[in-house]
């Protein structure tokens, strides 16, 4: 049986967080504290749906990118709708968040996990996760974790790639110019 | 229209400009000679290994896959017998080696494996042989040649001119640099066997981003020892990129424990299971 066709799937395909109605919905808010389109933010919902589908169903202990993992915590602020209805309604059992306990030992158990995770959603979903949501290890483990809190309003998000190809440039363009100056 | 008459603005312009065009033109042309050899899926790691990067990604492969089933060991220097067995040829090979050995030793135990999997690749139309390659080669650095050429003969005459001639023999030279570099770059895979590395590319994709312990030796095969950073093998990737083996992704540089990942920061990862 494909994952299409599993209840579990038929179930979670169509769950959503939280009372409807709300002014800021479930979605909405994961992509404003976040700093996400809305468009992402609907995308990494329908991978946390698979990533809780891979929980119950791939045999082995599921980690989540870390995108995934933000609609996780938010999801388990919904303290209500995450045990009485998620876990109580539709999973059929709990499902515990647990963190790493830090260490080289943990984070190559974690490392190795994720790529079991990756593995199962390619054998039970039919495709590879999506690379934007679900990158890879390294990503996942080095890069995404040093994400940061920052009020907006105190301080400037400048995005060193840009930065440092202008400077690139810049420097270029100077240093050609001094050499056709010195040469003319 | 006479080039080498042409003040010395208009033709560093006109060389510069020249020299971008190059870039495609060696391309298409670097295409356009590449022989097609003959369609045909690959699925052996060591051959796949040896067609993206001959014998130092297929011992890189070999050594991967060792490590990951525990035929082998590593210290950070040296490696040392494990507890697995050997299950292809090469792995064999490696096996054969007195207990310690290092990676110049493994290097040399695969040389024979790799010329028996280049004969093989070469039969199969995956590989050119060497007047081949040559002719490919030759093909893509004519465009640069011929600017070596013309820039030449204008430097010639701007030295019996008189004239300043210190920026078109800076060109001159970068223009040589690179031409060296793009023969030497010049890759021996047909077009055939570009596309069968690009299919097993394609379909194990997912390899490049977090291979399982038994998938290691083939994402190394496909995408190299970069696979490994951040895996229980990272120890390995690191030796291969500090020695300059491995292409990477500049994350060679940093540590296992740096950043947050497994670190006791606690934000490197959060398992869920259902119980």
């Amino acid at each position: 049986m494909s994952a299409g066709e599993h209840p579990l799937w038929q179930a979670l395909s169509i769950y959503r967080v939280g009372p409807e109605g709300a002014a800021l919905d479930f979605e909405a808010r994961l992509a404003r504290e976040n700093g996400w389109s809305a468009a992402y933010a609907a995308r990494v919902m329908d991978e946390y749906r698979r990533f809780l589908f891979l929980t119950m169903m791939a045999g082995h202990m599921a980690v989540p990118s870390e995108a995934v993992d933000q609609a996780w915590h938010l999801h388990l602020a919904y303290s209500r709708d995450y045990w009485d209805r998620l876990c109580g309604q539709v999973l059929g059992t709990p499902l515990h968040h647990g963190p790493t306990e830090g260490g080289p030992d943990e984070g190559r158990r974690h490392f190795d996990l994720y790529a079991e995770t990756l593995a199962s959603y390619e054998r039970l979903f039919g495709e590879n996760p999506p690379a934007d949501i679900w990158p890879s290890g390294w990503q996942r483990f080095h890069v995404d974790p040093r994400a940061r809190r920052v009020v907006l309003a105190e301080a400037w998000i400048v995005p060193k790639r840009p930065v440092r190809l202008g400077a690139a440039a810049f420097i270029m363009i100077a240093l050609a110019g001094v050499a056709l100056w010195w040469t003319l | 229209m006479n080039v080498l008459e042409w003040s010395g603005p208009a033709f560093l312009m006109a060389y510069v400009l020249a020299m971008v065009a190059s870039v495609p033109i060696s391309a298409i042309l670097s295409r356009l000679a590449r022989p097609s050899g003959r369609s045909q899926p690959l699925a052996d790691p060591d051959s796949l290994a040896y067609l993206a990067g001959k014998n130092d990604r297929l011992a890189d492969g070999v050594t991967t896959r060792m490590l990951a089933s525990g035929a082998i060991s590593f210290d950070g220097t040296a490696f040392t017998r494990g507890t697995g067995e050997a299950s292809a040829a090469s792995e064999r090979a490696v096996l054969a080696l007195p207990s310690p050995f290092r990676w110049k030793d493994i290097q040399a135990a695969l040389k024979p494996e790799g010329a028996a999997i280049e004969r093989r690749l070469e039969a199969g139309g995956l590989l050119l042989d060497a007047g081949e390659r040559r002719r490919v080669a030759m093909i893509s650095v004519a465009p640069l040649v011929l600017l070596l050429i013309v820039g030449g003969t204008k430097l010639l005459v701007g030295l019996s001119r008189g004239k300043p001639i210190l920026f078109l023999a800076i060109l001159l030279v970068i223009t040589l640099v690179w031409a060296l570099g793009r023969w030497a770059s010049v890759d021996n895979q047909t077009r055939a066997g570009r596309a069968a590395l690009k299919e097993a590319r394609q379909k194990h994709d997912r390899l490049k981003r977090a291979p399982t312990t038994g998938e290691t030796g083939l994402a190394v095969a496909l995408f190299g020892t970069t696979v490994l950073a951040g895996s229980a093998l990272s120890d390995f990737h690191r030796s291969r990129s500090s020695d300059g083996g491995g292409w990477s992704d500049g994350s060679s540089s940093s540590s296992s424990d740096s950043g947050c990942g497994g670190s006791s920061s606690g934000c490197g990862g959060c398992g869920g299971g259902g119980d």
